[in-house]
């Protein structure tokens, strides 16, 4: 075996480590460990005179493996990993201890503090010893983007990505493109058509030479991996196609709360009291009436049904407020001379243009009470002869602490955003996990929302949460952006450090398969052994801590690896600080 | 049993003044930046939610209104440019017709047209009295001598008390305050002692000299009243009550013509917007301390028995004043505010014994 | 559409008193000599209280166009028209002057063809397509915030060159001033960091800091851009930012990344993390360049001729296809409102200051303390006082409010639920009292974060603080507590005003040299709120992020991608469209015809 030839590096951050960690003892202490050929500190590794330092290091004293002492991997790691390979050194030959952030900016007492450093760093040092090189894998990438629903989303994000020039296969589980926004008539805040720009977009759609369009079809199983997706589409229920593709985005939208099991809105008993979805039938048939026909006098419009309120979910829906308004602007238009009433809890006005939108809607003689959407639900019974209107709504108003009885002819119920009932067929299909409130989770809420953590599947629009029709469409481009990237690169990198299996040692217990988060693990039937798809597969190592027998280990945190970094870490007492 | 809304209230007040009830998001604003709101006494936001739900018995028993000397504050710093003081004087208005048991106030408030029809009619009316009694001078002067002593007398009885009392009724006896009875009888110096000094608005931050000029024509006018009505002054011989009238006369037209300037330029938040009530309030009184001050001119210097003219002038005006603008117009809100404070401070010591304060 | 198509128009004209608008009774006269069309009509003289008449007027009708602006204010009026006149209401077309950006009497020419479209039953969309012309692959980013760099990195990982420019030193912006983000609470330098370095080792990513756009030449696709590269007066292929230069330099200036709360050096490094980790010198605050005495830096410098203190400004030109605008904003200047005392008491500060307050890395290590006056007469938070016992947050400063901004700005709420928590996190036996108008927080996971801090024992009142005065050394603040129905006087050592965002200064500078407009609220204009908020009149531009408007983190980076999917769609087709703005009445219907064939 090879001699193994270790160089160590300490940094100084500027004063970040060298004020609160003696630099120089923990360079001087490392010289005396076996197998370290060469042990200095420099001001800032990261610098190019500091890589260089390493660079020729290696070259002059045939170093073959590197540990530096410095900040936080997550920082730097890729930085001297890239100077390795300038070395002409496998990168992963290489170790980082965290002795910044894990020393000197959290503790106070230099000589302490210098004690932990070189307990770190011995650690580094042995872990170090026994890694082994890994080779770099990429995948090829099929241009081809499967997208999954037919609503806004999935059409802009087809658009866009068919509009660059490649293949879409999109899929639709009914027989009719648009989603929910088709059933819109206008949007909010400048009232601007919904329908027309959804019209264009279905006709665009529909003659793009790029987008293959799957109506009434289901998604069976997704196989595969980034770069590498194939499934087989049931169209109708019988006739089945086969398709291969690199990406996939999932846009399967929304379903509408069903308000019947709030008693106290008396929806499905009490024929005036309606969803927002029926209402907004009305309006794009032109027949805002009552069930009898008549003309509404006096129109409720309930805010927060479903939503906010722990009972149903716990969630804001996001756009109930602004189409709440909305709609009062269209029955002032269409009924001038009702009386409109907006049952609000917090008006969510955010959206550029919404507050002014809140603001121009209020002077038209709308008037606007405050309940308290989680305790006291408003009450919905039916009028008396002497009311000389259908319905009272019963309110304790919060903004004059009164309670007050509102006549009401028609009732619309603003109802909360779900996610779809079959979210989770399709998560399981593609390998992607929901929330407590079945959404389904984005790789990371602030600095990825659209990406998950399978790589080449995306979610956008209202199945990761509730919006409206512009931030669905923003995200559903934002996916586009992300694949288009990659077809343009043609192949992606994939991770080296994976899981493998010792088919051995396995007892084909399959604990693994239950506990990976990736879906990455499967199952050989014939050798009764767990199989690790390595593309899949992120070096999690969760695995490897399920399993029984330690057949499942993972590559660059070996146990071998992982045992002799503790030794090391014990090799220097340490005081409790 | 609950109270039901009625969109129709705003509607309505909308005729009593300027300023949009919609406007208003509720965000209590106006009702923290008033130095005159104290812990107990809200305004001017609850009385604006009254009207936007049309929560009429509610807006009727509130005192809030008249307890707002209208700086402007509120409507300067308004995030919604709702304009919560022009909107409490068009409340105060309101509330002028629903205590006015002969609903004149209210009409006279919302139409211009009934206004100058009562004008027209008053001016006839003088008039014909002048023409009955052949337009003689002395008998012209001692009719319009007994003229306001008995219209003083006829408001007081018919019109103001009554008024007042039903302001009582709503504010207090309906609303079930049970304040001590001795709070009723402490009250009541407060009562005159506000009544004269609206010392009160000193706390706006609109500036004392305002206060100052207010404060003046106030004791200007009712020292007027008092010398022309009890002291007779356009027929004494008496030196000192002779200059007396002339000072206070004085004073009533240099300080109303200042207002009448300020309400010109619209430079402050309360000068804004104007409502008829208020130009005639001003100009008339301008009117009536200026033809006072002339005919005691024209006495002193024997001229009015060829200027019989300028007597029926002063006739007319202080006709038309004491007939339609002090029982009908914003005369009253004199009266209204310091009551107001007398029934508020009533409803605080009634929370005091209930022990919520 | 076929010629028997008998088409009315009815024409908006809500001009609310604005006088700057199309031509519209010369859009009408033109429209009227249209074979399909019959009847036109204008909403001024129509009574929109009345369907039953107006129906009876549109029996002999096929269509029916609706245009001009706010035409959705009348739609559903029409509708129950057509209804009762038995026609089929899907026949109603509406033409918005406003939808696309035919906003004043310059754009006359446009709105007519927005009607023309409308009667030959064209979608506008379809029309007003601009030609296209060949694109040069390297992107311009203006801005290094997080929108900034979330677009670089999506167009760099697609191997497309990206030049990367910033005004101050470093990328970041204010995502790295925050301590943590809501809902999460993940710290946002932690995963910012990352992101920036990325940014700084991409080998697509050409970073250009400290530099400012001069002008914009040229056309889409095809963009020559001017950039002056403020000298920054150290080399930083030389610079190991040892800080030893920082240590010893003797010039002070307001640090712009704690906000103002400290002191930095006039030879720095915006802060710990930057991106790139190399010094620069604060011309207006070297004492050098100032006075020509000094050079200390120079001479403790360790590496040779890596400051250079006479460096010169230059100028660079670079040629791109496309730009993306992500200036982002700036805060609201609390000084505005001078009733809420800021700048005049020295304990209400704002959520800016708060943020870099709470900070481990910030001016105190991460202390909440009172601010009080040094020796030399400056504010400076002191760690050595008692801590603050009691706060108040107040919402919506600046924003929502007709004397200052009348939009709201979207984060101030859910920042604000934030920073209550981080301040009962830090000092647990501490009041905190937030007044809110309307509670705001509709994003994933936001509902359930209020409810959170609700429980952590905030107290949440709703009612807008009117006024702070100071009184026996502590603030007094007097509000309504509107749901409860009592006057509040609360007394607490600390106020926080929750500033809103506001369009930065250089806006219609920027707006003017781009060619691009702004709404009027200030903010950059998208060209379509609904279905392009990202894209703009002018070919080959874009914008992202605050810039366009209010918006918080994954809304900015979604936003931002979005862009950058706009970027490499022209890449890839190696053609990108010129400019609507440019698109004359002729072309526009020379399309329509084009396509309704």
């Amino acid at each position: 075996m090879e001699e193994k030839r270790i160089g160590v590096y300490v940094c100084w951050c500027g004063n970040n480590i060298a004020l609160m960690v003696d630099v120089e003892a923990v360079s001087e202490e490392m010289k005396k460990l076996p197998n370290v050929v060469i042990a200095k500190n420099y001001k800032y590794m990261c610098s190019d005179p500091g890589q260089d330092l390493i660079i020729n290091d290696i070259k002059e004293h045939n170093l073959n493996r590197i540990v530096v002492a410095a900040c936080s991997p997550r920082i730097h790691e890729l930085t001297f990993r890239k100077a390795l390979e300038n070395a002409g050194l496998n990168p992963y030959m290489f170790e980082m201890a965290n002795i910044r952030e894990q020393v000197s900016w959290v503790h106070t007492n230099r000589e302490e503090a210098t004690r932990k450093a070189k307990s770190l760093v011995v650690g580094a040092i042995n872990k170090v010893s026994f890694h082994e090189p890994l080779d770099k894998r990429s995948v090829d990438i099929d241009p081809a983007t499967l997208i999954i629903g037919g609503g806004i989303s999935g059409i802009s994000a087809a658009l866009l990505i068919a509009d660059s020039g490649n293949k879409v296969y999109l899929v639709e589980k009914t027989g009719k493109l648009g989603g929910h926004t088709a059933n819109v008539d206008l949007t909010f805040p400048y009232l601007y058509s919904a329908q027309q720009m959804i019209d264009f977009k279905i006709k665009r759609l529909i003659n793009h030479p790029n987008i293959e369009l799957f109506l009434d079809t289901q998604i069976e199983e997704i196989f595969g991996y980034v770069g590498n997706f194939e499934t087989t589409l049931k169209i109708n229920t019988a006739e089945k196609v086969e398709l291969k593709f690199g990406n996939i985005i999932v846009a399967t939208g929304l379903k509408t709360f069903d308000p019947s099991g709030i008693e106290e809105y008396g929806y499905g008993k009490l024929p005036d009291v309606i969803t927002s979805s029926e209402f907004e039938k009305m309006l794009l048939h032109g027949k805002v009436q009552t069930k009898e026909g008549k003309v509404p006098k006096n129109v409720v419009i309930i805010h927060c049904v479903g939503s906010r309120n722990k009972n149903y979910h716990e969630y804001c829906s996001r756009t109930c407020c602004m189409t709440a308004l909305k709609y009062s602007n269209q029955l002032r238009s269409a009924l001038p001379h009702s009386n409109i009433f907006q049952v609000y809890a917090d008006m969510r006005a955010f959206g550029k243009g919404c507050e002014e939108f809140y603001t121009q809607s209020s002077r038209k003689d709308i008037m606007f009470l405050m309940f308290d959407q989680q305790n006291e639900l408003p009450k919905i019974r039916e009028a008396g002869k002497k009311d000389n209107c259908n319905l009272i709504v019963e309110i304790n108003e919060k903004l004059s602490g009164e309670p007050i009885e509102v006549p009401a002819d028609l009732v619309i119920l603003m109802t909360s955003m779900e996610a779809h009932e079959e979210a989770k067929n399709i998560a399981h299909a593609v390998g992607i996990s929901m929330c407590g409130n079945d959404f389904y989770i984005e790789k990371h809420p602030k600095l990825d929302p659209v990406a998950t953590t399978t790589d080449g599947v995306y979610i956008v629009g209202t199945c990761q949460g509730p919006k409206d029709i512009p931030d669905s469409i923003s995200q559903a481009e934002a996916a586009a952006a992300r694949i288009l990237a990659i077809i343009l690169q043609g192949s992606v990198h994939v991770e080296v450090t994976t899981a493998f299996v010792n088919e051995e040692v396995c007892c084909g217990c399959q604990t693994c398969i239950c506990v990976c988060p990736y879906t990455a693990i499967s199952f050989d039937e014939e050798k009764n052994v767990s199989v690790v798809n390595e593309i899949l597969c992120k070096g999690c190592g969760t695995c490897g801590s399920a399993c029984p027998t330690g057949a499942i280990r993972c590559r660059h945190f070996t146990d071998k690896q992982i045992l002799s970094q503790i030794e090391g870490l014990m090799s220097i007492t340490l005081e409790e600080v | 049993m609950s109270n039901r809304v009625n969109p129709d209230l705003k509607k309505e007040l909308r005729k009593f003044g300027e300023g949009d009830w919609n406007d208003c998001f509720n965000c209590g604003n106006c009702t923290a930046i008033c130095s005159l709101t104290e812990k107990d006494i809200l305004f001017p936001r609850k009385e604006i939610r009254a009207i936007q739900m049309g929560l009429k018995n509610k807006l009727a028993s509130s005192v809030g209104p008249w307890l707002c000397y209208y700086c402007g504050e509120c409507s300067e710093t308004c995030p919604r440019d709702a304009n919560p003081g022009e909107l409490m004087m068009a409340v105060r208005r309101y509330l002028t017709k629903i205590y006015d048991w002969t609903g004149l106030a209210g009409l006279f408030y919302r139409s211009k047209l009934a206004l100058f029809i009562g004008f027209l009619l008053v001016l006839i009316a003088v008039i014909a009295v002048g023409y009955v009694k052949g337009f003689e001078t002395e008998a012209l002067m001692e009719f319009g001598h007994l003229f306001e002593q008995y219209v003083i007398l006829a408001l007081f009885t018919l019109i103001i008390l009554p008024n007042i009392f039903h302001m009582f009724w709503l504010t207090i006896v309906k609303q079930k305050v049970k304040a001590p009875v001795f709070s009723y009888i402490t009250g009541f110096w407060h009562l005159i002692w506000n009544m004269f000094t609206q010392n009160r608005s000193l706390k706006c931050e609109t500036g004392s000299f305002r206060w100052l000029e207010h404060f003046l024509i106030v004791i200007g006018y009712l020292l007027l009243l008092f010398t022309t009505v009890f002291l007779n002054w356009f027929s004494t011989e008496n030196n000192f009550i002779i200059w007396l009238g002339y000072i206070v006369c004085g004073l009533v037209f240099v300080f109303t013509f200042d207002f009448i300037i300020d309400r010109l330029r619209k430079k402050r938040e309360v000068t804004k917007f104007s409502h008829h009530s208020d130009w005639l309030f001003v100009i008339w009184l301008f009117l009536l301390g200026l033809t006072a001050f002339i005919v005691r001119l024209f006495v002193d210097t024997n001229l009015i028995d060829n200027n019989l003219w300028l007597y029926m002038i002063h006739l007319i005006v202080i006709a038309q004043w004491g007939i339609l603008l002090v029982p009908f117009g914003k005369w009253t809100h004199f009266l209204y505010r310091s009551f107001a404070i007398y029934f508020a401070n009533l409803k605080k010591s009634a929370l005091k014994r209930e022990g919520k304060l | 559409m076929g010629e028997n198509e008998r088409t009315g128009i009815f024409f908006c004209i809500n001009l609310n008193g604005n006088e700057d608008v199309v031509d519209i009774f010369k859009i009408a006269k033109n429209a009227e000599k249209k074979p399909n069309v019959s009847v036109v009509w204008y909403s001024s003289d129509i009574s929109l209280s009345d369907t039953k008449k107006f129906a009876s007027e549109i029996k002999n009708l096929k269509r029916l166009i609706i245009a001009g602006y706010k035409t959705g204010t009348v739609k559903s009026f029409l509708t129950e028209a057509m209804v009762i006149a038995g026609k089929n209401p899907e026949n109603i077309l509406m033409a918005d002057f406003n939808e696309y950006g035919a906003n004043t009497k310059a754009d006359t020419e446009k709105a007519k063809a927005v009607v023309e479209c409308a009667i030959l039953g064209v979608p506008f969309e379809a029309a007003s397509v601009p030609g296209e012309t060949s694109v040069c692959t390297e992107t311009l980013v203006i801005g290094g915030g997080i929108a900034g760099i979330q677009a670089s990195l999506e167009i760099a990982n697609g191997n497309q060159k990206v030049y990367l420019l910033e005004r101050t030193g470093t990328i970041g912006g204010h995502m790295a001033m925050f301590d943590k983000t809501f809902p999460t609470l993940d710290c946002a330098a932690c995963i910012l960091t990352p992101k920036m370095v990325e940014v700084g080792q991409h080998p697509n990513i050409e970073l250009m800091t400290y530099c400012e756009v001069k002008s914009v030449e040229g056309e889409p696709g095809n963009y020559k851009v001017r950039i002056l590269k403020k000298a920054k007066r150290v080399d930083i292929s030389r610079c190991i930012a040892c800080g030893i230069c920082s240590e010893k330099c003797p010039g002070k200036a307001v640090s712009e990344f704690d906000a103002g709360t400290t002191l930095r050096k006039a030879i720095y490094i915006p802060f710990p993390q930057a991106v790139p980790n190399k010094y620069l010198i604060d011309a207006d605050n070297c004492i050098y360049v100032q006075s020509g005495k000094c050079g200390i830096c120079v001479k403790v410098c360790m590496v040779d001729s890596c400051i250079n203190l006479d460096e010169k400004d230059e100028e660079v030109e670079i040629t791109v296809g496309n730009i993306i605008v992500a200036t982002g904003f700036k805060v609201f200047d609390a000084k505005k409102i001078e009733r809420f005392g800021y700048g005049k008491f020295p304990n209400v500060i704002t959520s800016l200051e708060l943020e870099r307050l709470v900070n481990a890395a910030g001016p105190t290590g991460g202390n909440i303390c009172f601010r009080t006056r040094d020796k030399k007469g400056n504010w400076i938070f002191s760690d050595d006082n008692e801590k603050p016992k009691s706060f108040a947050l107040i919402h919506c400063i600046g924003s929502r409010d007709e004397n200052y901004n009348k939009y709201c700005s979207r984060v101030c709420c859910m920042y604000s639920l934030k920073l209550a928590h981080l301040i009962k996190e830090k000092l647990p036996d501490s009041d905190v009292f937030e007044y809110y108008i309307d509670m705001r927080a509709f994003g994933k996971g936001y509902e359930e974060f209020y409810e959170r801090i609700k429980e952590e024992g905030v107290n949440i009142i709703r009612g807008k603080t009117a006024k702070i005065e100071e009184k026996n050394g502590q603030l007094l603040l007097r509000t309504e507590d509107v749901i409860n129905d009592r006057l509040i006087e609360q007394k607490v050592d600390m106020v926080v005003l929750a500033v809103g965002l506001e369009p930065r200064e250089d806006t219609s500078e920027m707006a003017e040299m781009l060619g691009i407009s702004r709404s009027d609220d200030g903010w950059f204009l998208e060209a379509n709120s609904i279905c392009d908020p990202v894209g703009t009149y002018t070919g080959g531009i874009t914008i992202a992020g605050v810039c366009q408007g209010p918006k918080d983190i994954p809304d900015t980076i979604a936003q931002s991608s979005e862009a950058a999917s706009h970027v490499l769609k022209s890449i890839i087709n190696g053609k990108i469209r010129k400019s609507i703005k440019d698109l004359s009445y002729d072309k526009i219907v020379s399309n329509a015809k084009e396509f309704s064939k």
